[in-house]
């Protein structure tokens, strides 16, 4: 049984589409990375897995509907929204006691141990905490939770890079203790790269380009065009063309790297890249990268 | 097109944390009255700080006017009865009372600051129902207030008991005189009145809780106004309201019917403090109560409803 599958998923506000019939089907064991320009539809289509909003289409996450059975799929998932939501009024002891008292699968000596690496005191109120300490706080929470699927909105929001490279550490190393699934939403995409199976671009609430790692490393390539093959290059029709410091940088789609490498200095481009790429000569059709 | 995050055979899919089962709906109902009274200190400094002026007004009176007491017992007996048990009375009916407006602006940010602070992100984030959230905002004014009034005038009347008789022995009278008028039994009256009042006005607080649920931002316009303004229009049109009288009855009725405390019927509070005196039937008997106690039902349940379905925009 997939650990996600949603068909036809569509939510409106008012005249304003946010998600416009995405489909998707994640297995067990999957990190997929949902990247898009801001107002791309990410937020809503994490808030409708985890039941926060209605929407059109079905949704089944761990086998239930999370609108139906929220507070049951809860059990079994963790999440974090894109904005500090932690209550400003409570005391770090008293976040531990609660979680603690309500969820069975939350381990509160590894949240503490999570909080020990950020100096985060049982004492300290949450409103007395600086942006990026909070977003430390909501992490070391959730990262303590036994959960078998992680859907985090924007998790690194607010942290500086080194508390941002010790918290993508830190959960691709709770994926390897634990086989969870992931579900991450970013827009710093270069930093998760290396941590995804998976990845979907959403732009205006419809996923445009969505496929494997594995899969894009294999068809997707970068060429850096030596002085004179340009003209040679652009046969070969890349996807997309840009230029640095008057050198130019070409993106191609299935093309054979062999003969690439006979142009320039060719390699695989970052996720970054191709989602720029991918943006600037949108569209509008979803690719499914094979 | 679909797109499939296919499964990776590496590792072995397992259930982490399997066989530990949901936590119980009394334990998480448990931990959100805790957290509500982490978050609303006031819930118990509030009936302490009416108590606490009331001690000191009856701590100073006993100092300044010592005579008093033995002036009360000179009394003939009837009189003498109603007069030593009415500071005991009103300072009951003023910390339930104070207790009744900390609890209807309890009830009007309960299920609306979530919303505005967005910290019902966090909470819907956890295993605990929405059901559970809504009776745990409920379960402050129709138990837990209650509860905390009912220990809290059960020291103050005893501080106020012993400084009168403090008092009087120092004026030279008998502070046996003042413990036979003084009823035992007054506790347990007490207990039956808070216990009528939360019921009586349960379906006041269901109808904040289920307004704060609803509304999109000032919900204490949401709550007065619609009201008052039937009751205005009412008012115009034939010259009287009923929706005026249901509300002031509403919110006066469990004070007449849990402390003798009628403000139209009595120009002083009669003495209400024997275990005799107290008539369920009177509370019970009337289909208004039980009329009550299902508009409440229907109002928390609305409120859970609204508290699911609301989405933050």
């Amino acid at each position: 049984m997939p650990c996600i599958e949603v068909s036809g998923l569509r939510k409106t506000y008012g005249s304003t589409v946010a998600l416009d019939g995405i489909d998707l089907v994640v297995e067990e064991g999957r990190i997929l990375g949902l990247v898009g320009p801001n107002a791309a539809g990410k937020s809503t289509a994490l808030h409708a897995l985890v039941g926060l909003i209605d929407c059109e289409g079905s949704i089944r996450v761990l086998g239930k509907d999370p609108r139906l059975e929220r507070h049951r799929l809860m059990n079994d998932v963790s999440f974090i929204a894109d904005v500090a939501v932690l209550p400003r009024w409570i005391r770090v002891g008293q976040l531990l006691d609660y979680v603690g008292g309500v969820h069975p699968r939350f381990d509160r000596a590894r949240a503490e141990g999570f909080m020990a690496r950020g100096q985060i005191r049982a004492s300290d109120q949450v409103r007395k905490l600086s942006k990026g300490t909070v977003t430390q706080l909501h992490l070391a929470v959730i990262m303590a939770i036994d959960s078998r699927l992680l859907v985090l909105d924007e998790p690194t929001l607010g942290l500086d890079p080194l508390a941002r490279k010790k918290f993508y550490d830190a959960l691709i190393q709770d994926y390897f203790d634990h086989t969870r699934t992931i579900v991450v939403s970013t827009n710093q995409i270069d930093e998760i790269q290396d941590v995804l199976t998976d990845f979907a671009f959403l732009d205006r609430g419809r996923i445009v380009l969505s496929g494997s790692m594995d899969a894009f490393e294999s068809r997707y390539t970068q060429l850096r065009v030596q002085p004179g093959q340009l003209d040679a290059a652009r046969a070969l029709r890349p996807i997309h063309e840009r230029d640095v410091f008057g050198q130019s940088i070409l993106t191609f789609d299935g093309a054979d790297r062999d003969r690439l490498e006979r142009l320039g200095d060719a390699r695989t481009p970052t996720l970054g890249d191709l989602f720029v790429a991918v943006m600037e000569r949108r569209s509008g059709a979803h690719e499914v990268v094979r | 097109m679909n797109h499939t995050a296919s499964t990776t055979t590496d590792h072995a899919i397992e259930a982490p944390g399997a066989g530990r089962t949901a936590t119980p709906f009394l334990r998480a109902l448990q931990w959100s009255v805790r957290l509500e009274l982490w978050q609303h200190r006031w819930i118990v400094i509030g009936p302490l700080v009416a108590a606490s002026i009331l001690v000191a007004t009856s701590v100073l009176e006993a100092i300044g006017a010592p005579g008093n007491i033995a002036a009360l017992l000179a009394r003939a007996p009837d009189a003498r009865r109603v007069a030593i048990a009415h500071p005991y009375g009103l300072s009951a009916g003023m910390i339930a009372m104070a207790a009744f407006f900390m609890g209807i602006f309890y009830c009007i940010e309960a299920l609306q600051s979530e919303r505005s602070d967005r910290s019902i992100l966090f909470w819907k984030s956890l295993p605990v129902s929405d059901a559970t959230i809504v009776l745990s905002k409920a379960w402050i004014p129709l138990v837990v207030l209650p509860l905390i009034v009912y220990a809290v005038t059960l020291v103050a009347q005893t501080i106020m008991a012993v400084t009168s008789t403090f008092a009087l022995i120092a004026t030279g009278g008998d502070p046996a005189a003042l413990w036979r008028e003084l009823s035992l039994e007054r506790p347990i009256v007490h207990l039956y009145g808070i216990a009528v009042m939360a019921i009586l006005h349960s379906p006041l607080y269901a109808w904040i809780l289920m307004v704060s649920a609803w509304a999109r931002r000032r919900a204490l316009v949401w709550v007065f106004l619609p009201p008052y303004l039937i009751g205005a229009a009412e008012q115009l049109a034939f010259g009287h309201s009923n929706v005026k009288k249901l509300i002031g009855h509403l919110i006066m009725e469990p004070f007449a019917r849990g402390f003798a405390l009628d403000p139209y019927a009595h120009a002083k509070m009669p003495a209400f403090d024997r275990v005799a005196q107290i008539d369920p039937a009177s509370v019970f008997g009337r289909p208004g109560t039980w009329i009550g106690l299902a508009a409440t039902t229907l109002f928390l349940l609305i409120a859970i409803r609204f508290r699911r379905d609301r989405e933050l925009t």
